[in-house]
């Protein structure tokens, strides 16, 4: 580190020299006067915040056993079934019976937990149910019972990540308060340097190990209740499908990175109070105890093609909440315009024309 | 015992006070600030002013402080001098720096209402003052007193037409069904489309193990701003009101700084 050191205004960037009339470092662009301590303290809270240090440790690159698919015969009726190289389970459409690959799961492939279905496909059914008829805007052809034949449970190959984050956040911060001298107002606004350093436990922060569903949709379904969640035992799989993951545990974590960072800084940020502004200035975060771990999760998921566009909706498979994305009518979502439009017009013109006449 | 008679009625009429002087003047200068020919001037183009217009127009230039508005202190001293009578008064306080203009009489209902007085006070009267032009502002109080006379129709407020009344009716219930129409269609639309991505990991934190181990708030500096305030203060929310002065009579008048 340098021997030498330079002030430079907080305010403007520009260098502040002392003004033995002040007896303080006075800045020649703006104007600003500071404390010899105070601008001490700044400089070296700035220096304290260091890189991020986001070491989860080797993640394993497990990898995919080959690319394309293969072909699985069923035990019960001697059909084969053709699969994805990472399809860990699925249905015999011949004789309905769950056909598990035990090799999917398999040394490093292994789950460490699973959370099994709470809800059971009828119960699945009933929910989209209800989801979809409390939906006024959409299309009378988009049927319910005709759509939720096809209602498949899935364990979802998840990635979740442990750690106790220490974050080091600073901020600028201002006060204001105005009075009035004379014919003038005058407004003062003092500004601080607030840091706030902190730590807080996660808890398997999930991200899901499958490229091919939704983050988007996946995330909506949280959070998962993990108090549930059991060691993996392939016979929680049967009746339902279950992939393998196919996202490297290096590239999940990417995501679970940014959720540790705004989490923490959300929390650090709480902490700055009676502030009328508070801009974020320099943050830094450090993962100690890192771990990831490997887990399936319970989901319902249906995807159909309506007017040539493909819509999913799906459901947690332990709590019921369902999101999805569905097709908007739009002359419904017109006639409830018009109808609510139409009945607020005559009523607010009534209402003004006997306000504007005197008459009330 | 003659004599003694006519000292009591001197010394009775002396204690009555500067206002017996005032009976009769209608521009007074409790300030001593104008000179004799300048009140004689005023004095002058307030009598016309009163013939013109057929009623008292006066004027008072004072230093004295008061309790509540300025168009009160004004409203008083009118009633103490002239009370009854129909007229009305331009009170100038220069410890103050208020003007006030308060019209008594019947002349509240007709040419010096509400809007009128506002008019004079708003247009009228301030440059002058600002000018040191006390002849100047007197002659510009009586200027106004002619445009509001002359333009009396322009002050009373005109009822709408029905056309008017259906038209505004009708713009302003378009725009409130508008408003009415969108919500519910909004809320039904975004029903359809409940996928919100998580930007954050609170439901992961283990309350037990949340703390900040370190914090501090260093004052940096202060930096000031200094705006002039807009100079239009003055009457009852910068318009004219009506009001009962403490003699119990009803006046018209407002008040604004200079």
């Amino acid at each position: 580190m340098s021997d030498i050191r330079g002030y430079k205004c907080p305010n403007c960037g520009a260098a502040v020299p002392f003004d033995p009339n002040a007896q303080k470092l006075v800045c020649g662009h703006c104007g600003s006067e500071f404390d010899t301590d105070a601008l001490d303290s700044y400089n070296q809270l700035v220096q304290d915040v260091k890189e991020d240090s986001l070491d989860w440790g080797e993640l394993d690159k497990a990898g995919l056993n080959g690319e394309g698919m293969r072909t699985l015969v069923c035990p019960s009726c001697g059909g084969s079934v053709v699969a994805e190289q990472t399809t860990s389970a699925t249905c015999c459409p011949y004789c309905g019976n769950t056909l598990i690959v035990p090799k999917a799961f398999a040394g490093m492939l292994l789950p460490d937990l699973v959370i099994p279905f709470k809800l059971d496909k009828e119960a699945a059914k009933e929910g989209f149910k209800q989801f979809l008829r409390s939906k006024k805007a959409l299309p009378n052809d988009f049927k319910p019972e005709r759509i939720l034949s096809k209602v498949q449970g899935l364990y979802v190959p998840y990635w979740l990540f442990d750690c106790d984050a220490e974050a080091s956040a600073r901020f600028l911060a201002t006060r204001t308060h105005s009075r009035r001298e004379g014919d003038y107002q005058v407004t003062l606004t003092d500004h601080f340097y607030v840091y706030r350093d902190g730590e807080i436990s996660f808890e398997k922060v999930p991200v899901d190990a499958s490229q091919k569903l939704d983050n988007e949709l996946l995330e909506s379904l949280e959070p998962f209740d993990y108090e549930q969640a059991v060691s993996f035992n392939a016979a929680y799989l049967s009746g339902f499908l279950a992939d393998k993951y196919d996202e490297e545990p290096d590239e999940a974590v990417v995501r679970a990175n940014e959720r540790i960072r705004n989490s923490m800084l959300m929390a650090l940020r709480s902490k700055v109070l009676e502030y009328d502004t508070a801009i974020l200035d320099a943050s830094s975060l450090r993962l100690n105890h890192a771990q990831r771990s490997y887990a399936l999760l319970p989901i319902y998921i249906y995807s159909v093609v309506y007017k040539g566009e493909n819509y999913t909706f799906a459901m947690n498979g332990q709590t019921g909440k369902i999101v999805g994305d569905l097709p908007a009518d739009g002359q419904k979502l017109l006639v409830t315009f018009v109808k609510y439009f139409l009945l607020a017009f005559v009523l607010i013109f009534v209402l003004s024309f006997l306000m504007l006449g005197g008459w009330l | 015992m003659k004599k003694l008679f006519s000292i009591f009625v001197l010394l009775a009429f002396l204690l009555m006070g500067f206002d017996v002087a005032a009976q009769g003047q209608l521009a007074v200068d409790e300030t001593g600030l104008l000179t004799s020919e300048e009140i004689e001037d005023i004095n002058r183009q307030c009598a016309e002013a009163s013939g013109r217009l057929g009623l008292k127009v006066t004027v008072l230039f004072t230093a004295e402080a008061f309790d509540g508005e300025a168009y009160e202190a004004a409203a008083d001293y009118y009633d103490r001098v002239f009370y009854g009578e129909e007229g009305v008064i331009l009170y100038v306080n220069f410890y103050t720096r208020d003007y006030a203009v308060v019209s008594s009489g019947e002349v509240i209902d007709r040419e010096l209402s509400e809007k009128p007085v506002a008019y004079i006070l708003d247009n009228y009267i301030l440059n002058e003052l600002r000018a040191e032009d006390y002849c100047g502002a007197v002659s510009s109080f009586i200027e106004g007193l002619d445009y509001v006379f002359v333009h009396s129709t322009d002050f009373v407020e005109q009822p709408l037409s029905t056309a008017e009344i259906v038209t505004d009716s009708a713009l302003i219930a378009a725009f409130g069904g508008l408003v009415v129409g969108l919500i519910p269609t909004l809320i039904n639309y975004y029903q359809l489309k409940n996928c919100a991505p998580k930007k954050e990991a609170q439901d992961y934190i283990d309350p037990q193990r949340v703390k900040i181990y370190r914090s501090g708030d260093l004052f940096l500096y202060r930096t000031s701003k200094r705006v002039r305030i807009a100079d239009n203060s003055g009457g009852s929310k910068g318009g004219s009101t009506r009001f009962t002065g403490s003699s119990g009579i009803s006046h018209v008048g407002g008040s604004r700084k200079f």
